[in-house]
């Protein structure tokens, strides 16, 4: 069975605008990403993880080369992508309920009826059918990623692109969002590209690593995680496996981390 | 969560937000309150006051004075007039200041073309307008809309500005990334997240309305509670002078507590007020 790419980079460079001048942030980048995978982007802080997410989503444009999506070359934001950003306090409209921030990117497009169905469901999978009618600025963090979460998965998309989502929230709060993307990514079959720093997170939710090193970065490496699934937050992080692949990526990051 | 600690509340359910009536009702009443010690020197210049004194009359004859003059139909009528010249100015203003103020915001190329005229115009001082308005527009109410307008827009335009510049990039690349269209971008999220920094503006603006339409009244005798302020200065009638004043301060304090009470209302929901 030949898996039909979502993503394809093609001797990627993106070069940015910094104080002494432009500087190549990312080079010559071949990346082939199959549809439903969930990849995660692991690499240490200012390496471009976040630059080659961004390119992906068009939000950044590249210097040469090639970003494909689905056969489409990317230059600015594409139907059927969904981007989920960090800072989840600026991404949300603080002045729509949860609901609304949910329709956002679908209230133009759908008659009521099935704009409330997609909404009640986007809200459903990320569990917060409690606080349909709250203020985003009345949650919590978590829940306030949560809310952003269902505006991606509102719009049905069939490739989630992830900035370090979870970067801001307390371990317990985030070994649960772990979970209920991981739930939600099993029931949409969506394509997820998810931006880490975290070695562990990254192991637990994907199915392949791809590590950025060196400036400009380049693919260091791609590593496949043969891990079973439905993941558990106790079991999967026992198994050799698991263990194996944290040793083997600490170990390449080890110079970072003494660094 | 917030619920009624002082106000009698009608009951509402558990966990909701009280009505916003009852924060207009706090600010009515906290600015009342600052009102006491101004009663109090009125009250103390009516005990003590003489009221056949040509400078200082006591209260109760400005009273007087302005059942006078409302009986005679002048007062109403001047009052409706400013309030109108007030709020249109305002309207105006606003959509002008948001609008230019907005692009201004969003170009740097056009805040470096526009940015010295603007600046030029700004500085100069409103009633140096009036006469050059009246020379071409000529002294009616398109002329003094505009010379209250050419006051008040400058406190929007600013701050309309500065709300742009100071919109977060994550909000505006999750707009792109939604693919929202340029209509969609505008009334769903640049304009209510510019709501707070536009309000202020607007704050601003308002007395600077009120001043200006005044000046402009007394300065072209056009109608108006200017005009009729300057006409009783010119009879000696201080009584009515000082009715007058009180009818001024407070129209613009009326128009500031009604915005506030706007104001508080439409931020409501992004839970600043």
């Amino acid at each position: 069975m030949t898996i039909q790419p979502a993503f394809q980079c093609e001797r990627l460079c993106i070069d940015l605008p910094g104080a002494p001048g432009v500087r190549r942030i990312i080079e010559d980048l071949d990346l082939e990403v199959g549809r439903g995978q969930f990849v995660s982007i692991l690499g240490g802080s200012g390496t471009g993880k976040t630059t080659l997410l961004r390119a992906l989503a068009g939000l950044t444009s590249h210097s040469s080369g090639r970003a494909v999506y689905e056969g489409r070359e990317v230059r600015s934001p594409v139907p059927g992508m969904a981007m989920v950003f960090q800072d989840y306090a600026h991404a949300l409209l603080m002045w729509r309920t949860v609901r609304r921030n949910v329709a956002l990117g679908v209230e133009g497009r759908l008659r009521n009826g099935e704009l409330d169905q997609k909404v009640q469901n986007a809200i459903r999978m990320v569990g917060l059918e409690r606080f349909r009618d709250e203020y985003p600025w009345r949650l919590s963090g978590g829940m306030q990623q949560r809310v952003q979460i269902a505006r991606a998965l509102a719009m049905e998309p069939s490739a989630l692109l992830m900035d370090e989502p979870f970067g801001a929230l307390d371990a317990m709060t985030k070994a649960s969002l772990q979970d209920q993307l991981l739930a939600v990514q099993a029931e949409t079959g969506a394509t997820v590209l998810f931006v880490t720093h975290d070695i562990e997170e990254a192991i637990y939710l994907s199915n392949t690593i791809i590590l950025l090193k060196g400036s400009p970065a380049h693919i260091a490496r791609r590593i496949t995680v043969d891990l079973p699934r439905p993941r558990d937050q106790i079991v999967t992080k026992e198994l050799p496996e698991y263990l194996r692949l944290r040793h083997q990526l600490f170990e390449a990051f080890r110079h970072e981390i003494h660094a | 969560m917030m619920t009624a600690v002082n106000a009698p509340a009608p009951a509402v359910a558990g966990g909701k937000e009280r009505p916003w009536i009852f924060h207009a009702a706090d600010n009515v009443w906290s600015a009342l309150q600052g009102l006491l010690p101004l009663i109090a020197l009125l009250l103390l210049w009516q005990m003590l006051g003489d009221s056949r004194s040509p400078y200082f009359p006591p209260p109760s004859t400005w009273a007087a004075a302005l059942i006078d003059r409302t009986n005679s139909g002048d007062l109403i009528p001047a009052v409706l007039v400013t309030l109108q010249s007030v709020a249109a100015a305002l309207i105006l203003a606003t959509s002008l200041g948001v609008g230019i103020g907005g692009l201004i915001g969003a170009s740097p190329a056009l805040a470096r073309c526009l940015g010295p005229t603007l600046e030029f115009l700004r500085t100069l001082p409103p009633p140096t307008i009036v006469p050059v308005a009246a020379l071409i527009i000529g002294v009616n109410e398109t002329m003094k809309l505009f010379v209250i307008v050419f006051a008040a827009l400058w406190p929007v335009l600013l701050n309309t500005t500065l709300g742009v510049r100071s919109l977060h990039p994550t909000l505006l690349e999750a707009a792109r990334s939604l693919q929202l269209g340029v209509v969609a971008r505008m009334t769903k999220i640049f304009l209510p997240a510019l709501l707070p920094s536009i309000l202020t503006g607007v704050r601003v603006a308002a007395p600077l309305a009120i001043i200006v339409s005044l000046l402009a009244e007394m300065l072209t005798l056009m109608p108006g509670l200017g005009a009729l302020l300057l006409m009783a200065q010119r009879n000696f009638n201080a009584a009515e002078v000082f009715g007058l004043l009180t009818v001024v301060g407070s129209f613009g304090f009326i128009l500031n507590a009604a915005l506030a009470a706007f104001e508080s209302w439409a931020l409501m929901p992004q839970g600043r007020t």
